[in-house]
């Protein structure tokens, strides 16, 4: 197959159901009970995310067959507002593979979404064969070789705090906009953490999801924390995760409330271990080993690449914050 | 190697460089380092002239003899799926650089490339000699951020992984942690020397190792009891009213990742001996505390089974500022291979 006969271009209204199709051939073939991926859902992963769309595909005359896209988030770089791009769902089709198609597609998406007043670092957990080819053509280096952190049984060290309480709310709202403006300043670089990201990422993705929302609040009221945890099979079969934390890092007072319930939460679903992802780079690593977290290896390794060479992989490594809701793993 | 300056010869080293090896050594690294100790003739001597397995230095030298760069390393016998094989760890990297940082034009048969530096056509001719060969299988190393970047776009290096350290205090509890009393029913030893029980000790773990270097006598009494430049502290287990040693350690305090601490360089202990562990860690502790250390760290691979047993025994996990880089030269093993099965302590590296 030449590859001449391919043309790549962004995403136009009415590519979705050709992106779906390429979708399942790609990841869902042979793989019988692989979640077929929605419509719905797509729209909300791709198209309503309030920090953009990032979607290039690869044609063979009016059909899709491949795609390279991330789902952006706005983020606090030193201070300023930047945007990441996390790689997802970058797929071939099976018979139109062997062609560098691959790399045909993403170098235009990078030349369209990549740069310094754009989006400043690419980043993601590709599959090996993803990764083979970019580390080889499209300059992704290793952040860092991912490690989990996690409890089994999922009982607390710590008694929960008197005085604070942890309410599940379906959407955070103005109060992780309070939280935000306390936390942030403290990162070097992270996703912003706000009602519209979170609101987005956690309150309007599609029910099959089952995220918990919880806000930790003060005797007076005012949020001193926020906490999304999710039952998934996340490197065992069944576990619970804590998908996102936003808590001061001098306030172990709501870390332990927030942990205390997400602890009950993995009981309450019959779960028999908690997990979470936090760089080693942040005090969260070392303080969940206090609370009696052990930190195992994992299959992952976040890669990133940056479009500012001033975050190359030892700066990303040692200041930027994420957890895994800054993925799509769960 | 064409392109060079006619007076500048890429080669081996011959006898007689180690006095402009060690110059050149102590110019690159004391520049820019108020802490720098030069290094000796004889530590040089012990590190690569009298490591079992043999040398592996590629020199660029000036016509008058002149060391201006260097890329050499330590090879190790080593257990590799069964077979013996040879690994080596890239050290001491270098170019002076009042000449080996200066950029080449290709010639002959590699025109067109890309101009190269001194330093790394040196690297490019031991790769060539030692890895592409088939001599060793596998080279492996902690680069400073330089030799990183140099080594992945010219030589080949793949992440292993973004490496962490365990440590502990030295006093008082961990919180989070309940570890487990002293090992009962086994006694420890503090000898000055081992002896060869140790090679019955590394047959019975090496049943459990896919890729590790030989920790046998010949290679323990080289890297640590005629080191040179440190002191290391053995200790072994036996069982009570038994000779043949259960585990050994060793210790020495050190700098590691830019801190001061006790460092656990040395462990081989059969998985099944988790009381053995215990009474050596348990050594190596009170050791710490005796020579005036805060803490205890050793660093072991998150897939070795002792990553977990260590964080059980009241062990935290953190990161350091290391990056651990490897190259299969022969197989078809990639880093994601030797991040699961390749088992290394700290005392594989020369960083202790």
């Amino acid at each position: 197959m030449s590859a001449d006969t391919y043309a790549t271009r962004p995403y136009r209204p009415g590519d979705e159901a050709g992106i779906l199709s390429l979708f399942d051939r790609v990841f869902a073939a042979g793989r019988p009970g692989f979640p077929a991926r929605t419509e719905a859902e797509w729209r909300w992963r791709f198209l309503e995310n309030p920090a953009g769309t990032r979607v290039w595909v690869g044609l063979r005359g009016e059909e899709i067959v491949s795609q390279y896209a991330s789902i952006p988030v706005r983020v606090l770089l030193e201070g300023r507002s930047a945007t990441f791009g996390q790689i997802v769902d970058s797929m071939v089709d099976p018979a139109h593979r062997g062609g560098r198609l691959f790399v045909r597609t993403a170098e235009p998406f990078f030349d369209a979404f990549g740069g310094p007043d754009r989006d400043v670092v690419m980043y993601g957990y590709p599959v090996p064969i993803a990764w083979r080819i970019g580390a080889a053509l499209l300059r992704y280096e290793i952040v860092r070789t991912e490690t989990v952190l996690f409890r089994e049984p999922p009982e607390p060290v710590s008694p929960a705090p008197p005085g604070l309480l942890v309410e599940e709310v379906r959407r955070f709202g103005p109060e992780a906009d309070a939280l935000w403006a306390r936390v942030g300043p403290e990162f070097a670089a992270a996703t912003v953490r706000d009602s519209l990201h979170l609101d987005w990422r956690y309150a309007a993705a599609p029910p099959s999801f089952r995220y918990r929302l919880a806000l930790a609040r003060g005797g007076g009221g005012e949020p001193r924390g926020l906490a999304v945890f999710r039952r998934a099979p996340f490197l065992a079969a069944d576990a619970g995760v804590l998908c996102d934390w936003l808590v001061p890092s001098a306030d172990g007072e709501a870390a332990r409330a927030l942990l205390a319930w997400a602890s009950a939460r993995a009981r309450e679903e019959g779960v028999p271990v908690l997990g979470a992802v936090f760089p080693d780079s942040s005090p969260w690593f070392g303080w969940f080993q206090r609370e009696g977290f052990l930190v195992a290896p994992t299959d992952y390794y976040m890669v990133g690449r940056p479009f500012d060479a001033r975050y190359d992989m030892d700066w990303l490594r040692r200041r930027w914050f994420y957890t895994l809701g800054d993925t799509d793993l769960v | 190697m064409s392109g060079l300056p006619d007076e500048i010869t890429v080669r081996e080293y011959r006898p007689g460089d180690e006095g402009s090896i060690v110059e050149c050594f102590n110019r690159v690294f004391a520049a820019g380092n108020p802490s720098f100790v030069p290094r000796t003739l004889e530590a040089w001597r012990w590190e690569f002239e009298r490591n079992p397995a043999g040398r592996r230095i590629a020199l660029a030298v000036r016509g008058s003899g002149d060391v201006v760069a260097q890329f050499c390393a330590l090879p190790a016998r080593a257990l590799f799926e069964g077979r013996g094989v040879t690994f080596h760890q890239a050290v001491d990297s270098m170019a002076d650089p009042r000449h080996g940082r200066s950029l080449f034009p290709r010639e002959g048969r590699e025109k067109g490339r890309r101009p190269t530096s001194l330093f790394v056509r040196t690297a490019e001719f031991f790769v060539e000699r030692w890895g592409l060969s088939g001599s060793d299988l596998f080279g492996y190393g902690f680069p400073i951020p330089i030799a990183h970047r140099i080594g992945r776009e010219h030589l080949g290096y793949e992440v292993i992984r973004t490496q962490l350290l365990l440590w502990r205090p030295v006093e008082g509890a961990t919180p989070g942690r309940s570890p487990s009393p002293p090992g009962a029913g086994v006694v420890l030893e503090e000898p000055d020397r081992l002896d060869a029980r140790v090679d019955a000790l590394w047959e019975r773990c090496a049943g459990a190792f896919r890729a590790s270097l030989v920790r046998d006598l010949p290679y323990l009494r080289w890297r640590y009891e005629e080191n040179r430049s440190f002191r290391y502290r053995w200790a072994v287990v036996r069982a009570a009213g038994g000779e043949a040693l259960l585990g050994l350690a060793a210790y020495r305090r050190g700098t590691f990742s830019d801190r001061d601490q006790g460092l656990l360089v040395e462990w081989l202990v059969p998985r099944a001996e988790p009381e053995a562990a215990r009474a050596l860690l348990g050594w190596a502790i009170r050791r710490a505390g005796e020579e005036g250390a805060d803490r205890l760290a050793a660093v072991l691979p998150d897939s070795s089974p002792w990553f977990l047993f260590f964080q059980r025994e009241g062990f935290l996990v953190e990161r350091t500022k290391y990056v651990l880089v490897g190259r299969n030269y022969i197989g078809r093993e990639d880093a994601g291979w030797f991040r699961k099965h390749w088992e290394y302590t700290l005392g594989d590296f020369d960083l202790a």
